[in-house]
């Protein structure tokens, strides 16, 4: 199954890896492979409004042919639940709206993750007449736990639950979640070593937890500043002994740009060991705006869309 | 106390935990006893300190020649709540009750901004022996800069428990609540099930002797943040900092009123140094039995080295500007990029060199 057949991506990484530019790319991606995409981030965050010079908003905003965003909160999130799952009356969403029941959300771990996993949950699965209808939801998972948390709310929450609305709702999203013909996780990193430990460690409690990741993206390659052949640690001594204070310094800027290579390679070497299909975005040099998105679309939509994965 | 606090604040990915570590080991080379406090829960820091299990007590880091002392530890978040219901329960029957209740093991794994406030009670026990000079802290991996700061404030709003109790204790709103307040009640009681409600009631039960005792030590720990022993630094990176977290950062820590000590500004890269354009006539010609055509390709990406060291060098410089820029006044320090990164002991004392105490702050 290709990844961008899938319903439901998830994109899980530690903080700092390029998540937001991921999951904004990998939409952009399967919007040209003819999808319908909403990429949907959490907590009233707004790092994919950002890169495209806008507010956040919990309604859809379109940022891209085909691509929507939406930044959804746990109290709205509820509120919409009240509306659809009880279809209660206005004076019972009023008491949604309330108050004590917000503390409670707050105060409960994982039912704001739960609230807001299950709005994603109906607006993809569920639309009613008149909502959008998406064929693909990206979400940007939240840093904590690198992801794992978020996958792992609505188990925990159904453990905690046990009986009533919460758990009937946490147990319809596992079961999303954990369908693979449904949901895809995607990993992100950086092509480092220390983030590449990270990835590894983080790869292997994915798989442990029932989510083995359906393709690494690995952001911030560097293009090769040096030839692979010849490689400059064998031809390095033609240039040494030189009293020529320039090309000293020459030789100081090749060995770091050499150093880099070689340690971009080791990386993408390690990640390439895992079996898991690899996908590379190029190094900006900026926060990559509009522009640079629609290009990395491109790029993923080379590498994944075409593909059987 | 007079121990001294040194909080490395910034965005995931910018290198905090190494440059946290780097400033621990700079200042036990200055003398100091010092440990440094890691709460990123991938092991980064005993990687770069070389010890495999840095755990939730200090370990002594062995450093050669030096002075001072340098501890490490990593804050294992479930590990203190469980320190700290034991150490302030009243008895180990009611300890043991309150680590076994479902409510407090969700808590304690999984409440968000709950790593933050682990990390406050950690700073309070490390700053409260007595042991060290300076606390350096490395703050958890976070959208805001700030949340170490705002998270503990949530997350003990949601233990005095307030609004929840009013809603799973028959008794805890007495006649005070109108009906309005206890149809909403009944209405969530309904949404999250029974036993949910019965073990959130055992737990605020059990947590109410411990409740004062954790006010108190926030109280001691968000005072010291406050006062003049703590510096705060913002740790950014030179190829994408990020202005406007930075200007949050700032604009937080003034209405805080707590001190900016500067920014680090991580991972910039030096300017090529050369005096001249080089050309092919100042290279080598091609080892014996080499393809020229082959030399050429490596002699054009040669020559190409200065340009793009230049290049980078100033986006680096402009970038450092620009943030600095947003506190006027404000001291910067900035870290030479380390093409292979930092994986020994070396390494880390390498960095200390342009951090303080060592290195005096940019003009």
């Amino acid at each position: 199954m290709k990844l961008l057949d899938h319903r439901l991506i998830v994109v899980v990484g530690k903080g700092g890896v390029g998540r937001t530019t991921t999951a904004l790319s990998l939409g952009i991606a399967a919007a040209k492979a003819g999808k319908r995409v909403v990429v949907v981030e959490l907590g009233g965050m707004s790092s994919l409004a950002r890169a495209f010079g806008r507010d956040r908003s919990y309604s859809p905003q379109e940022i891209s042919r085909g691509v929507d965003i939406v930044s959804l909160t746990p109290a709205e999130s509820i509120d919409d639940f009240g509306k659809r799952k009880l279809r209660v009356n206005a004076l019972v969403r009023l008491i949604f709206q309330n108050r004590i029941m917000h503390a409670f959300i707050d105060g409960v771990p994982g039912l704001p993750d739960l609230v807001q996993l299950g709005k994603m949950e109906n607006m993809l699965m569920e639309p009613q007449s008149g909502d959008p209808v998406w064929d693909l939801c990206i979400l940007d998972a939240p840093a904590t736990g690198h992801g794992l948390t978020l996958l792992a709310a609505a188990r925990s929450m159904a453990d905690m639950t046990r009986v009533g609305p919460f758990f009937d709702l946490a147990t319809v999203i596992e079961k999303t979640l954990s369908d693979r013909n449904k949901t895809a996780v995607v990993l992100t990193t950086l092509p480092e070593e220390l983030p590449v430990n990270e990835s590894l460690e983080l790869l292997t409690e994915l798989k442990l937890e029932g989510f083995p990741p359906a393709a690494i993206i690995v952001n911030q390659v560097r293009p090769d500043r040096l030839p692979l052949e010849p490689d400059w640690s064998e031809v390095r001594a033609e240039f040494t002994g030189s009293s020529d204070p320039d090309l000293v310094r020459l030789v100081a800027l090749a060995d770091r740009a050499h150093a880099r290579q070689q340690s971009q390679v080791a990386a993408l070497e390690r990640l390439g060991n895992t079996g898991v299909e690899l996908a590379l975005l190029p190094r900006s040099e900026r926060e990559p705006a509009a522009a640079d998105l629609e290009a990395f679309g491109g790029h993923l939509y080379e590498q994944l869309g075409v593909n059987p994965s | 106390m007079t121990t001294r606090v040194h909080i490395c604040g910034g965005l995931g990915g910018v290198g905090k935990t190494t440059i946290s570590a780097a400033m621990a080991v700079g200042l036990a080379m200055a003398g100091e006893r010092v440990v440094v406090l890691t709460i990123d829960p991938a092991k980064r820091l005993s990687d770069a300190l070389c010890l495999s299990d840095l755990g939730n007590e200090a370990q002594r880091v062995p450093l050669d020649n030096c002075p001072g002392t340098l501890d490490a530890l990593m804050l294992d978040r479930k590990a203190t709540w469980d320190e700290v219901v034991k150490r302030y329960s009243p008895d180990p029957e009611k300890a043991r009750q309150l680590l076994a209740n479902r409510y407090y093991r969700a808590v304690s794994t999984r409440l968000t901004g709950s790593h933050e406030y682990m990390a406050t009670e950690k700073l309070f026990q490390l700053v409260s022996s007595g042991d060290w000079d300076v606390v350096v802290v490395d703050t958890p991996p976070s959208q805001h800069a700030l949340e170490f700061f705002r998270a503990p404030g949530r997350v003990r709003a949601i233990l005095e428990g307030r609004v929840i109790r009013t809603l799973v204790e028959p008794s805890g709103g007495g006649g005070l609540f109108s009906g309005a307040t206890r149809r909403v009640a009944k209405l969530v009681l309904g949404l999250a099930g029974k036993d949910v409600v019965e073990d959130i009631s055992e737990f605020f039960h059990l947590f109410s002797d411990l409740s004062s005792g954790f006010r108190e030590r926030s109280g001691a720990v968000m005072e010291l943040l406050h006062s003049d022993r703590t510096s705060l630094f913002l740790v950014t990176n030179a190829s994408a900092p990020d202005r406007d977290d930075a200007l949050e950062f700032l604009r937080g820590v003034r209405e805080r009123r707590m001190r900016f000590a500067g920014f680090l500004v991580n991972r910039v890269h030096a300017p090529s140094g050369l005096s001249r354009t080089l050309v092919e006539a100042d290279l080598p010609g091609p080892p014996a039995g080499m393809d020229p055509a082959r030399w050429a390709v490596l002699v054009h990406a040669l020559l190409a080295l200065p340009g793009q060291a230049d290049q980078a060098a100033e986006r680096h410089a402009n970038s450092v500007a620009k943030v600095t820029a947003a506190a006027s006044q404000s001291h910067a320090w900035t870290i030479p990029e380390r093409p292979r990164g930092v994986r020994t002991l070396e390494g880390l004392v390498a960095i200390s060199g342009h951090l303080p105490p060592a290195a005096k702050p940019l003009a």
